[in-house]
């Protein structure tokens, strides 16, 4: 009589938990390394802040700034500025709204134990 | 045994397609956000539990807009609000304004020192403008503007007096969060989170725990720092603070919140006050009322069932003796106590 599980058996078994595994282990990390822009509330670009060297794009009137861990609004049409008073951010979950033209950075990643939101 | 050997291959197939089957319904019923901008702020809304939570986070996005633009808004010229402030009346046929400004006269009653004709002193302060300081005159003629007896109501006829102009600056986000939440619940999601600038409205169930953490700005860090977390469920969180809008003149801060008795930005040794409690409307107003009122104004606070957090300008913080359990600080240069 022929043996239930075959070494072929085995060896698919195996390949399919190490595929998995593998997935596993190298599924995409949240971290503080990327940043979104949004315009108008849809998704404009996803940038790298990792590069050394700073990279400049334009939108709206809000001129951003991005590169060597960090990003920050540098100018802006609007007149109360409090997008470009944000700073420069660089950790998880910071962000810099220009409400008058519709222009929004973050900071991409959430921590398990940050929370969902924040009021102020 | 041969059968169970033959069907060995399939039974792994269809293991493997189960596993895709699952993941992409948990997918279709995992937490969707969606962006946009209301009330000179982001909002943001994310919907837990139910299937399409992308189409009903937009359509709560859509609601907000619709709001803002159509009702609340100062300065988009489609609103009532506007028309109001053109021409001096307005009649509100579906009542929608009235009710609001009904809503919010009546939380002005309990604080004498803030009002909903708010905008002729925040002109002549024109703090999003790079601020100005007001001559005695200026402010005298306009408290007088401000007084809300120049607001008037009757039916859905809404009457301005006395050079009077109307705003719902201090109402206006937690107005359209709840706006918000309400549209999710009748949509038919399980829980979810509404963020309009600094006003977070939550319900139901968000993810596993039946708790959501929000966290409490840092008066003294960028935008998206929070100095302590809270642990909260079927709420709105409002804060107000003079972190954000103000301009400073010879060392002293003006920040945009003002007394309407006096129409002089609130000054005292606070910087910022969150409030948690049941109404979206009801906690904007409140956290206006305690950051003008300071520590008188927790009595009030107490009345309306509310929690609060206060943080002063030496990194002390009173919270409501309530809150204890669901608090928890992140910055330990901060130092707590409750009452």
């Amino acid at each position: 009589m022929k043996k239930l599980v075959t070494k072929w058996d085995i060896a698919v078994i195996t390949a399919v938990l190490l595929i998995s595994l593998l997935l596993f282990a190298f599924r995409p990390k949240e971290t503080g390394e990327k940043a979104v822009i949004r315009v108008d509330g849809k998704e404009y670009k996803t940038v790298d802040l990792r590069s050394d060297e700073t990279e400049e794009i334009t939108v709206n009137g809000v001129s951003v700034v991005y590169g060597g861990g960090e990003i920050y609004i540098k100018d802006s049409s609007c007149r109360d500025k409090i997008c470009v008073n944000a700073g420069h951010l660089s950790k998880k979950g910071q962000f810099a709204v220009c409400a008058p033209n519709r222009v929004a950075v973050e900071i991409k990643g959430n921590d398990k134990n940050a929370p969902r939101a924040v009021t102020g | 045994m041969k059968t169970v050997k033959k069907l060995l291959p399939f039974l792994c197939i269809s293991a493997v397609f189960a596993v895709f089957i699952l993941s992409a319904v948990k997918d279709m019923y995992s937490e969707k956000t969606e962006y946009g901008f209301a009330c000179g702020s982001e909002v943001k809304v994310t919907v837990f539990g139910v299937k399409g939570g992308e189409e009903k986070a937009k359509s709560a996005i859509a609601e907000i807009n619709r709001l803002d633009s159509n009702v609340l808004s100062d300065t988009l010229k489609t609103s009532a609000v506007f028309k109001l402030n053109e021409n001096g009346e307005y009649t509100d046929n579906n009542g929608e304004l009235v009710s609001y400004i009904n809503e919010c006269t009546d939380l002005i009653s309990k604080c004498g020192k803030m009002t909903l004709l708010s905008k002729p002193i925040s002109d002549i302060w024109n703090i999003s403008g790079g601020g100005r300081i007001p001559s005695e005159k200026e402010l005298a003629e306009t408290v007088k503007k401000a007084d809300m007896k120049n607001l008037s109501v009757s039916g859905n006829k809404i009457t301005l007096g006395g050079d009077a102009k109307l705003s719902f600056g201090a109402f206006g986000k937690g107005t359209v969060c709840e706006k918000g939440i309400d549209t999710l619940k009748s949509g038919g999601a399980k829980g979810g989170i509404v963020t309009v600038g600094g006003t977070v409205g939550v319900f139901g169930k968000c993810g596993k725990s039946d708790k959501v953490a929000v966290g409490v700005r840092d008066p003294f860090g960028n935008a998206g720092e929070y100095f302590a977390a809270v642990e909260v469920s079927d709420c709105y969180l409002s804060t107000s603070g003079d972190y954000e809008k103000f301009f400073e003149k010879d060392g002293k801060r003006y920040c945009h919140i003002f007394d309407a008795e006096t129409a002089i930005p609130a000054d005292s040794d606070i910087t910022s006050v969150t409030v948690i409690t049941n109404g979206g409307t009801l906690s904007d107003f409140l956290s206006t009322a305690l950051f003008i009122l300071g520590e008188d104004g927790l009595d009030l606070a107490k009345e309306l069932g509310a929690e609060f957090i206060i943080v002063k300008k030496d990194k002390s913080v009173i919270i409501s003796k309530q809150l204890e359990k669901q608090f928890s600080l992140v910055n330990d240069e901060f130092s707590v106590s409750a009452v």
